[in-house]
């Protein structure tokens, strides 16, 4: 059931990501599985009774790779659900519950979370399609797994590479498994000894059916901010009101919404905004690592000449985490993120622009 | 046979051994014209000192594999040293390309003395490190225990279809390499040495062999691998990939005695030196980078001893039309030439270029080492 695809187009598919294409793609069924439990992960018995239902079990279903217990530690909290299918770790499809995904998605109440993907067979040339192309995008980095201290990770997989901030993969023999952490609050230590787990268990994984979780995510998921417009979070009376008056109408393109208005000084003043409504945790730390790394390169160029750009951490604001940066501002409030490419924005009209547009987002989840 | 016959035979063989125990200290039996008599024993050969290839900055392996358009070759670099990791720089052809891309590969001092992974191919979009896993050697515990035990379990990272048909045995691979896994035994009998060609003269390494049949999913390969026997560096002189070889035919490495030295003697005393350490691309004149310590030898020498003119001589083996290979030759030593005037600012003047083809064969051309061998740059100073 699973599309075997996917890996292929992973790198594609992170570095459009970064660039804000993040959408929420409503219109996804969740397929016939059995409704599962309210609250926490199927027992053996539901389980049995899920596969009955739902057909066949798949043999190579990623969530039989994680048990409960290790996905709630990794995650520092209780599951909101039992673990589902989805379409992609990041991109349209990522959170949205997908009978036919490949991706199995563990979540918390509050939204962290974090995906398994395995590729049983040709893993090797899977893995090395996204370090070709990594090859040529993340020419630094090379997918090399050193640490801050400088070690490096070893583990029971033959060879492991962390592409863009947050997916671990490892592979054993030709088999490969994928743990993207970018959604949780987890170092890439825990994300490998998570997947040495994993790959432990390839040959017999536990009955566990991603498809029996996918209704009650699908029911979770529609308690969340519904829209996938990103323009509108703002009318044209919130600007002016908090902003100034709007040069025209706003410009959709995908989840990025442009503002051009004049400000409280008199002076032309604009902002794209890129809203991710989901997966926003995962998006937020996306950006971040994007930042750092094109950071780094500049950083390098310019140490000659003096020319440096860093980042302010921990900017105060109505959100969880802000990262302002000298490219775009960077921010995220219960797994939703908008980051900001503005002009003539003081960072008082930052902070009550994203403060309005996150409890539009939150409202709207509310309804 | 008839009995008495056998008898015979019997006696004429063991009579002279027989006498042996006759023979005083000092001598020994020998059968001549048809009697054993005792003669002085040959002093003991003493054992020849075992041959080391250091581990170090500069050791550069070439691996040379047979082609149909001639001997491929491969060169392999240790481009740095320390107490944690070392690095190794191997240069490939660009597919489709003149010139190479150079690739390296760091490899944790703690990984080659024990682990049980062996990479053996480098894939585009490699990382430059592998933690967990050696290139192209054994860690020295897999060493010992194959020694010791005579099997070890053993992973190794390469290409199901390495070698075969469309399949370049040196080259980047694309995609595709998996972990097989499997059983290394020590193939008993097997052959004690290899010999390599060692900063220039032959040498016969020591060499364990071992054999196995590597499996992952419906995937299997045999493998059969020559690991220099030596703990410090295990290094795989020769691998057999089902159909698959490749060998080293070619070990040069910075020796306590400088190379720029070693020419002056020779050229001092003989009016010729081979210049070990000049590598070039398959089938061009181009220099490859590894080259650079040779060409700072000579550079070195031509400096120190400004009245002494030198004629580059390229020489190739005998593979392919002999024309060619005189044109190759030329265009080669003229390259090396070339670099020293244009890359040292030496006097033109003082050098000349030749090329002499495959017609100055220093070794056998049946085998790849002798092949190897021939393919080499001379320096001929004009003696009075």
């Amino acid at each position: 059931m699973h599309t075997r695809f996917l890996h292929v187009t992973l790198l594609a598919a992170s570095l459009a990501a970064l660039s804000g294409c993040g959408q929420h793609d409503k219109t996804t069924t969740t397929g016939d599985a059995t409704p599962a439990p309210a609250d926490g992960m199927a027992d053996s018995a539901t389980t049995a009774a899920a596969d009955l239902a739902a057909g066949a079990p798949d043999p190579h279903d990623p969530c039989g790779l994680i048990t409960q217990a290790e996905a709630e530690a990794f995650l520092g909290g209780p599951l909101a659900g039992p673990p589902y299918l989805s379409g992609n770790p990041i991109g349209d499809r990522a959170e949205v519950p997908d009978a036919d995904g490949s991706v199995c998605w563990y979540s918390t109440a509050d939204n962290r979370n974090f995906t398994v993907t395995a590729e049983w067979e040709q893993g090797g040339t899977i893995s090395a399609g996204v370090a070709a192309h990594a090859d040529k995008a993340e020419a630094a980095t090379k997918g090399l797994l050193k640490l801050k201290d400088g070690t490096e990770l070893t583990g029971d997989w033959d060879e492991a590479r962390l592409n863009g901030c947050c997916d671990f993969s490892a592979l054993q023999g030709d088999s490969l498994v994928e743990i993207d952490f970018g959604g949780s609050m987890a170092s890439t230590e825990q994300a490998a000894e998570l997947a040495d787990k994993a790959l432990a268990r390839l040959p017999a994984p536990l009955s566990v059916d991603g498809r029996a979780g996918v209704a009650a995510a699908q029911k979770r998921l529609d308690a969340r901010y519904a829209s996938d417009d990103p323009c509108a979070l703002w009318s044209a009376e919130d600007i002016t009101r908090l902003l100034g008056a709007p040069s025209g109408p706003p410009e959709r393109s995908g989840n990025e919404c442009t503002w051009s208005f004049r400000n409280k000084q008199g002076r032309n003043a604009m902002f794209v905004a890129t809203v991710n409504p989901l997966n926003g945790y995962r998006m937020f730390r996306a950006q971040n690592a994007t930042f750092a790394g094109f950071a780094k390169g500049i950083n390098a160029m310019g140490a000659a000449e003096g020319v440096q750009l860093r980042a302010s951490q921990g900017v105060e604001g109505p959100w969880e985490a802000a990262v302002n940066g000298p490219i775009q501002f960077n921010s995220v409030r219960k797994d939703a993120s908008i980051a900001l490419r503005q002009s003539g924005m003081s960072e008082d009209d930052i902070r009550a622009l994203l403060g309005h547009a996150y409890d539009r987002i939150e409202a709207g989840a509310a309804r | 046979m008839k009995p008495i016959a056998k008898l015979t035979c019997c006696l004429a063989l063991w009579l002279p051994m027989l006498a042996a125990s006759a023979c005083e200290t000092g001598q020994t039996s020998r059968v001549l014209d048809g009697k054993a008599r005792c003669v002085a024993a040959a002093k003991p050969t003493p054992p020849a000192p075992a041959v080391r290839i250091p581990l170090l900055r500069g050791l550069a392996t070439t691996t040379a594999v047979s082609g149909p358009k001639g001997d491929e070759e491969q060169v392999a670099t240790i481009v740095s040293a320390d107490a944690e990791r070392i690095a190794l720089s191997v240069d490939f052809r660009s597919p489709g390309k003149v010139g190479i891309v150079s690739r390296t590969r760091q490899m944790r001092r703690a990984d080659l003395a024990s682990s049980n992974r062996l990479n053996h191919v480098f894939q585009t979009g490699d990382a430059d490190s592998f933690p967990g896993s050696t290139m192209s050697r054994l860690s020295s515990a897999s060493l010992a225990a194959l020694k010791r035990d005579g099997q070890i379990p053993l992973v190794v990272g390469t290409v199901a279809d390495r070698g075969k048909a469309g399949q370049d045995l040196l080259g980047l691979v694309p995609a595709g390499r998996k972990y097989f896994r499997g059983v290394l035994t020590r193939v008993p009998n097997a052959p004690a040495t290899l010999t390599v060609r060692v900063n220039g003269k032959p040498a016969a390494l020591p060499i364990v062999r071992g054999k196995g049949r590597f499996s992952v999913g419906a995937d299997s390969i045999e493998l059969e691998l020559d690991v220099l026997d030596d703990a410090a560096n295990p290094m795989v002189l020769r691998m057999r990939q089902d159909r698959a070889q490749g060998q080293t035919v070619r070990i040069d490495y910075p020796s306590p005695k400088p190379q720029a030295s070693v020419l002056e003697t020779a050229l001092a005393t003989s009016c010729r030196a081979e210049l070990n350490g000049i590598y070039f691309d398959f089938g061009q004149a181009t220099l490859l980078p590894a080259s650079k310590p040779a060409l700072d030898a000579a550079a070195q020498l031509m400096r120190a001893k400004p009245g002494w003119t030198l004629r580059i001589e390229g020489h190739t083996d005998s593979i392919g039309n002999a024309a060619a290979n005189q044109f190759l030759s030329q265009q080669r030593a003229d390259a090396v030439r070339s670099a020293l005037i244009t890359q040292y600012t030496l006097p033109a003047a003082r050098m000349t270029a030749s090329g002499f083809g495959s017609t100055h064969p220093v070794a056998s051309n049946a085998t790849l080492e002798g092949r190897a061998a021939n393919r080499r740059v001379e320096l001929a100073r004009t003696c009075p």
